[in-house]
């Protein structure tokens, strides 16, 4: 999927999008549960859930 | 003799442990510089 | 030393200065020990908790290279304390004024894309870069083929494939940094788009009028377009965050996000730089292995098992592995001490070199084994990659007390002893979060309160059985030890509320792939800590344990002959100084039910708690090692009245009271650096002194009033 919104602090926002998680961003969600595991660019992040409930991505239907 | 070196020894040690405050104090009064307001160095 | 024949270049018998930056995990600290061994210097960055290391090394042609590594960093954008300094030195703002000559930029073969982010940002100062290419064997064995080539002339930087583990291209590192200095400064390797360039230019002009190269000062535009709030780094330069402001919102209008501007741009860059630069040959997932591992390692029932059997062997192993090696030291000293003191008349100079110095210095130093045995398990996991996991972990729970799951090992190493758990708050990122954790650390119930808790137990608890297994001795013992690690939790909450109060950062954390540990950036890593600990505590406690001694002796007294030699040794310690301190303190410990006698062991363990038993010891007039002597003696004490003066409740509550005090030189001493050093440090250790006093006064004080009027003692 890939990630449309990024809704947070200008703070997190700024160290997210320097880790490669970027409006435009392919992601892979490899675990939901109270934090989620991604992938990003070929690295993992664990996000809080107070970040992951502000960002927006669309299931990437054309492959 | 062995009285000279036991009192030269424990001014020593009360010099430095005196110091070390001492340093602190002064630290304290001078303004610190190298972080500015909003860094998040919790001050 | 190669002698140039004719006007030699003013700056090359300068030392050539070079600060590395890089992506955490990327083996920065590794490359940083394999170019400087152990010719490293740590400090402070001024005015900041951050940690300063500084190495140097010969260069090929003989001249001296200072390294400065900078703290891993994922982009310039100054979120947090690290990178703000990175971004100082690197833009040559910093409160040292360090400038760098050349920077080194270390990049992550196996993850080029999200490391080139920083690596374009840093390209952009104009100051000579350098790149080395880390990981470049992990990288071949997941199929991924760089185009060195290729991605010099992309980068417009010298780039150097490099194993820092295996110390595989150094030397043409070495001469890399050496050459960059004589190459034209890089810049901006992408356009930006015409309407965007032409509305950051009055920005950029603020900041060439305020000393920025041209081709930082672009860098800087776009950077704090994305910056959010004021920017304090550059509250400094005039008319910037008017220009700014003017700037975002005509973006806004020509239908640009400013905030994402930056970002947007840069990896549009990468993405067309990795394009032509890299190949994949394999389309599995590049860390299958660290997946397979994770799926244990994070598992929702086995994670936290395998998380709790891990910290039981670093607990179990700190303390039982550590015991014989203190008790080596302790002995080693002990007997150097006796050495020394045969060669010197009986009297003071041997009592205070015997006592006074080498006890001092053995209090310091059997701490070591603990230090170089937690920080060994510690920097394996922290250089295996599964220290990220245990913090995603442990972040939950600790997050209910405001805490960051980092917070987690420095708060358990507690159990051994307070000062490797503190120094092991390093990899807390957050300030407060990290100085909450050390402030509460000290309330785990540490190995040198066992001596105390065995004492009173032994001696005033009966050994009732409760359960099999377990008697009321065993249950008392217990509740000390949840008793300060409930009361840990509570303070960090408390802490966090009040005088560390700041938002709850949520997680955000990269889990590296697991990767075996480089033994030599681990045995380098150690020593470090090893040395910082005797450097920085050691000279204090043992300044400190000297004026003890000096107070426990003078003034002198004539003891009455007739007495024992214990007698007389209490006579002399109720004359001295200490033993004044202890009758001038007695009003304030009677309300605990305590008389001079504890009061006296108080004070002197003020310094170390574990000096309780022998300050007993002595004024009781068995020796220490006594203890069944002892016990017997303390059961047996009666006050002028012929009460005893221990009854239980009194046991009970000096146990409570050394739960909660601080009474541990070498923790102050290491707060005091850890907490930012100076006068912040020495207000911090303060604080952790005072509230830990204040809570164990009036825990014990409850415990004793408590318990009388509930009938007991």
């Amino acid at each position: 999927m890939t990630v449309v919104d990024i809704d947070c602090t200008g703070d997190e926002a700024c160290r997210l999008r320097a880790l490669g998680l970027c409006e435009g961003t392919a992601v892979n969600v490899i675990d939901a549960r109270d934090a989620m595991l991604l992938e990003v660019r070929g690295t993992r992040l664990a996000l809080g859930a107070a970040l992951t409930a502000g960002i927006t991505v669309q299931l990437a239907a054309r492959a | 003799m062995s009285t000279v070196i036991v009192v030269l020894i424990v001014s020593g040690a009360v010099w430095y442990a005196g110091s070390q405050l001492w340093k602190a104090f002064a630290a304290a009064r001078k303004p610190k510089g190298g972080c500015g307001t909003d860094c998040g160095c919790g001050h | 030393m190669s002698m140039p024949s004719t006007s030699p270049p003013p700056v090359a018998t300068d030392a050539l200065r070079v600060a590395i930056i890089g992506n955490p995990n990327t083996g920065k600290t590794t490359l940083f020990n394999a170019l400087t061994g152990l010719r490293q210097r740590v400090g402070n960055f001024a005015g900041v908790t951050v940690e300063r290391v500084e190495g140097s090394f010969k260069g090929p042609d003989g001249r001296r290279i200072v390294v400065l590594d900078l703290p891993g960093s994922y982009s310039l954008s100054a979120g947090s304390p690290d990178e703000q300094i990175a971004l100082d030195v690197l833009q040559r703002r910093d409160a040292d004024r360090w400038r760098p000559d050349v920077v080194l930029v270390v990049v992550d073969a196996v993850h080029l894309e999200r490391n080139l982010f920083l690596a374009s940002q840093v390209i952009e100062l104009g100051v000579p870069v350098v790149i080395a290419l880390n990981q470049f064997d992990v990288a071949q064995a997941e199929g991924i083929t760089i185009d060195v080539p290729e991605l010099i002339h992309e980068l417009g930087v010298p780039i150097v494939p490099t194993v820092a583990k295996r110390g595989e291209g150094m030397e043409p590192l070495k001469q890399a940094l050496l050459t960059a200095v004589m190459l034209p400064a890089p810049a901006r390797r992408f356009a930006l788009p015409e309407a965007v360039r032409a509305a950051l230019e009055p920005v950029e002009a603020r900041l060439v009028s305020d000393g920025f190269l041209p081709s930082a000062a672009a860098m800087e535009a776009l950077r704090v377009l994305g910056v959010e709030r004021t920017d304090a780094h550059l509250a400094q330069v005039p008319g910037l965050a008017e220009a700014t402001r003017q700037a975002a919102s005509t973006l806004q209008t020509a239908g640009f996000r400013p905030s994402r501007l930056e970002s947007e741009v840069r990896y549009a860059w990468i993405a067309d730089v990795v394009g032509h630069t890299v190949t994949r040959s394999k389309e599995t997932h590049a860390s299958s292995l660290s997946d397979r591992i994770d799926r244990v390692a994070l598992h929702r029932v086995g994670g936290p098992l395998l998380f709790l059997l891990l910290m039981a062997v670093v607990f179990q192993s700190v303390f039982t592995w550590a015991a014989p090696l203190m008790d080596g030291i302790e002995a080693l000293i002990a007997s150097a001490g006796g050495a020394v003191g045969t060669l010197l008349p009986e009297g003071d100079l041997r009592s205070l070199i015997v006592d006074g110095v080498f006890g001092g210095v053995g209090s310091v130093l059997v701490f070591l084994p603990q230090i170089a045995i937690l920080f060994t398990f510690i920097g394996l996991l922290e250089h295996s990659g599964y220290m990220a996991r245990a913090a995603f972990l442990m972040d939950r729970v600790m997050r209910s007390v405001g805490l960051h799951g980092k917070s987690f090992i420095p708060m358990l190493s507690g159990y051994a002893c307070a000062v490797p758990g503190i120094m092991a708050t390093r990899t807390i990122e957050d300030p407060k979060d990290r100085l909450a954790t050390i402030m509460v650390v000290p309330l785990m119930s540490c190995s040198a309160r066992l001596p105390v808790y065995t004492l009173l137990i032994g001696a005033f608890v009966p050994a009732t059985a409760l359960l099999p297994g377990l008697t009321l001795q065993g249950a008392t013992m217990l509740g000390m030890y949840l008793l300060g690690t409930v009361a840990a939790l509570i303070m960090a909450a408390i802490f966090k509320r009040t005088l560390l109060k700041g938002p709850v950062r949520p997680m955000i954390l990269e889990l590296p792939p697991y990767r075996w540990p480089s033994l030599k950036s681990l045995g380098i890593s150690v020593y470090q800590r090893c040395m910082l600990f005797v450097q920085r505590a050691g000279t204090v406690i043992l300044s400190l344990s000297i004026v003890l001694w000096a107070m426990a002796t003078y003034p002198k007294t004539s003891p009455d002959p007739a007495l024992s030699p214990e007698m007389q040794q209490e006579q002399q310690l109720e004359h001295s100084v200490l033993g004044r301190v202890g009758h001038v303190i007695e009003p304030v410990v009677r309300p605990l039910g305590y008389d001079w006698k504890i009061g006296v062991s108080i004070a002197a363990s003020f310094a170390a708690r574990e000096v309780f038993v022998s300050t007993m010891g002595t004024i009781y007039g068995v020796g220490s090692e006594d203890e069944a002597a002892l016990t017997e003696r303390l059961r047996e004490e009666k006050d002028a009245t012929g009460r005893l003066v221990y009854s239980p409740l009194v046991a009970v509550g000096l146990m409570v009271f050394y739960v909660f005090a601080l009474m541990c030189m070498s923790t102050s001493a290491i707060t005091v650096r850890e907490a930012g050093g100076g006068a912040i440090g020495w207000k911090w250790a303060g604080v952790q002194f005072v509230y830990m006093l204040a809570l164990a006064y009036g825990a014990a004080w409850i415990v004793y009033v408590g318990g009388q009027a509930l009938g007991f003692g």
